[in-house]
């Protein structure tokens, strides 16, 4: 019977089952009989429907007595990795009092090492170099960029203005390192040693891959962005929240996060965008370069999802120059356009001529105006 | 969350990272579901829950391994299917897989408002639906459409042919498609009056 075949071709469309002809088959089936239509399409609404998110009690109760059987026959299962995040692992222990007792004293060995690796990051760079574990530190001026070779083996290119350090443990358990500023990194693959970018909101913790952290005070956002393999990023403050990446990815957390009053020091404001956002990477449509890492080839491609005043950041780290808008109206143009080779000159007197304002240059110091 | 990459990326952090919190992600997000499949071989749920708790600790032993698993949903399903039958035999039943008389819910079933095609009244006409479907015929609509699970690997995980899967899961479809029908065609009239 033909509604029978109508019902096996339905099935298998929505389950993805269905080949080339049969497609065709259904099709025909379709436009000869519109009537089914409105079931198929119901149909398939219900099929795709996603199951709401809900806690499920019992299963985490089964979670619980699974873990006790685990424990019981002698598995390792430390639930505090890989939560070696110092404010992480003092959130958890005011939170649950029993389970600070039953904490490994080699547990809070690294609690406390890795509390120590963080507070070095704010002790002054002269004095590090006679502590015990001293921090190697590549920084760039605005203007410049520096490529790195870290000792496993995993390069870094540091962009403008950024600062990235490590300490001589570097390798040992972890390899991490902190950033500030923007850095693209291409990390040799060693899943026994996790490689660990701490930056002031966020940790992106990967095995090997390459992926792009931008994470600049001044910016509204802390940007990660995923070429290739996979990354897991937490936000310091919410450390059960986990964001996995998938290739050709983004996941940027508003710089006020932690803090909202921090904001302050970033010069745009997020206004009312979300404070954690999972996006696809942008592509130049002249020539697909991902816009996301092109800094690294030194090129600097605006394409109008940005204002002027956010591309002016990015133009005062590349140029080493300062800018500042006498027009907000200006300020909120959103510029395109795509430059490798050219001077600050060059490329503020191309962005004048298709959006019409003035500039005024004085030594690094540039005004624009209407 | 049950989508294959995130599925995929899951895995990825267990067996690079040991990452406790995905495993019990994963945990969650199969439990109840190889649960109910674990009861409907072995009809005991205290049987099928130590059995895929089982299942899950041999998964955190090897989870070194875990990144090499293609397709991590059917390999949970297929283990516990295999863990149910050696206990079956081991019990000296006879073994092979009787689905008939077993509860098989469906959670993927709500109302959501944002589809305002579809309505609370209908999503109970479909529920009814199911509930009337063979044993057999509802088992493979769930792990179709509930697991995700390709015809061929429902196929092998049954130990039925392909050829019956399509069958069964056109049955399903009439039986629901006719349930929802009938409402659609009752509403189109309710339209017409007015």
């Amino acid at each position: 019977m033909i509604a029978d075949r109508f019902w096996e071709l339905l099935s298998k469309k929505i389950f993805t089952e269905a080949n080339e002809e049969e497609s065709k088959e259904f099709e025909e089936l379709l436009s000869s009989h519109p009537g089914w239509k409105n079931t198929a399409e119901t149909l398939f609404i219900l099929a795709h429907q996603s199951q709401p998110i809900e806690k499920n009690i019992e299963a985490e109760q089964a979670f619980e007595k699974h873990i006790e059987r685990i424990k019981k026959i002698n598995i390792e299962f430390n639930e505090s990795y890989p939560s070696h995040n110092s404010e992480i692992a003092f959130e958890k222990a005011s939170g649950r009092e029993i389970n600070t007792w039953r904490l490994p004293i080699g547990i809070l060995a690294i609690i406390l090492f890795v509390f120590f690796i963080f507070r070095n990051d704010i002790v002054p760079a002269d004095k590090i170099s006679k502590s015990q574990s001293p921090l190697s530190r590549v920084s760039t001026k605005p203007g410049s960029t520096s490529q790195i070779q870290l000792p496993d083996g995993s390069v870094v290119w540091l962009n403008a203005s950024s600062n990235l350090t490590y300490d001589k443990n570097f390798g040992k358990t972890f390899r991490e390192v902190n950033l500030t500023g923007e850095a693209f990194f291409n990390v040799t693959k060693d899943p026994s040693h996790p490689f660990i970018i701490h930056t002031k909101v966020i940790d992106v913790k990967v095995l090997g891959t390459e992926f792009n952290v931008k994470a600049y005070p001044n910016d509204a956002y802390t940007e990660t962005s995923l070429i290739r393999g996979s990354v897991e990023v937490t936000v310091k403050n919410r450390p059960d929240e986990k964001h996995y990446l998938k290739p050709n990815e983004k996941v940027s957390v508003a710089n006020n996060i932690i803090n909202e009053t921090a904001s302050e020091t970033a010069r745009i404001p997020t206004k009312s965008k979300p404070l954690i956002l999972i996006e696809p990477l942008t592509y130049y449509h002249v020539d697909s370069t991902i816009i996301e890492t092109s800094w690294v080839e030194n090129k600097l491609i605006f394409q109008e999802n940005e204002t002027f005043e956010e591309v002016a950041l990015k133009m005062e780290r590349r140029y080493g120059v300062n800018i500042s808008f006498a027009d907000e109206e200006v300020a909120q143009i959103r510029p395109f356009g795509s430059f490798t080779n050219e001077t600050i000159n060059q490329a503020l007197d191309a962005l004048r001529e298709s959006f019409r304002f003035n500039y005024k240059k004085n030594g690094s110091n540039i005004i624009i105006t209407k | 969350m049950r989508k294959p990459e995130n599925i995929r990326l899951l895995q990825q952090a267990i067996a690079c990272f040991d990452d406790t919190q995905a495993y019990k992600q994963l945990f969650l997000l199969f439990y109840p579901s190889l649960v109910s499949f674990a009861v409907s071989i072995i009809k005991s749920k205290e049987l099928a829950e130590e059995i895929v708790s089982d299942v899950f600790i041999k998964i955190w032993e090897k989870r070194h391994q875990l990144d090499k698993v293609e397709n991590l949903r059917y390999y949970l399903f297929t283990a516990v299917k295999n863990k149910c039958l050696n206990q079956l035999h081991d019990q000296k039943n006879k073994a092979g897989i009787d689905i008939n008389n077993m509860a098989i819910e469906f959670k993927s079933l709500y109302h959501d408002p944002e589809q305002k095609l579809i309505s609370d009244e209908m999503i109970s006409q479909i529920r009814a639906a199911i509930q009337e479907l063979p044993p057999r015929c509802r088992l493979i609509f769930k792990l179709v459409k509930e697991e995700g699970l390709k015809y061929k690997e429902v196929a092998e995980l049954l130990q039925l042919s392909v050829k019956t899967i399509e069958n069964q899961m056109s049955l399903a479809f009439k039986k629901i498609g006719m349930a929802i029908n009938f409402k659609l065609h009752h509403l189109t009239n309710v339209f017409s009056k007015n």
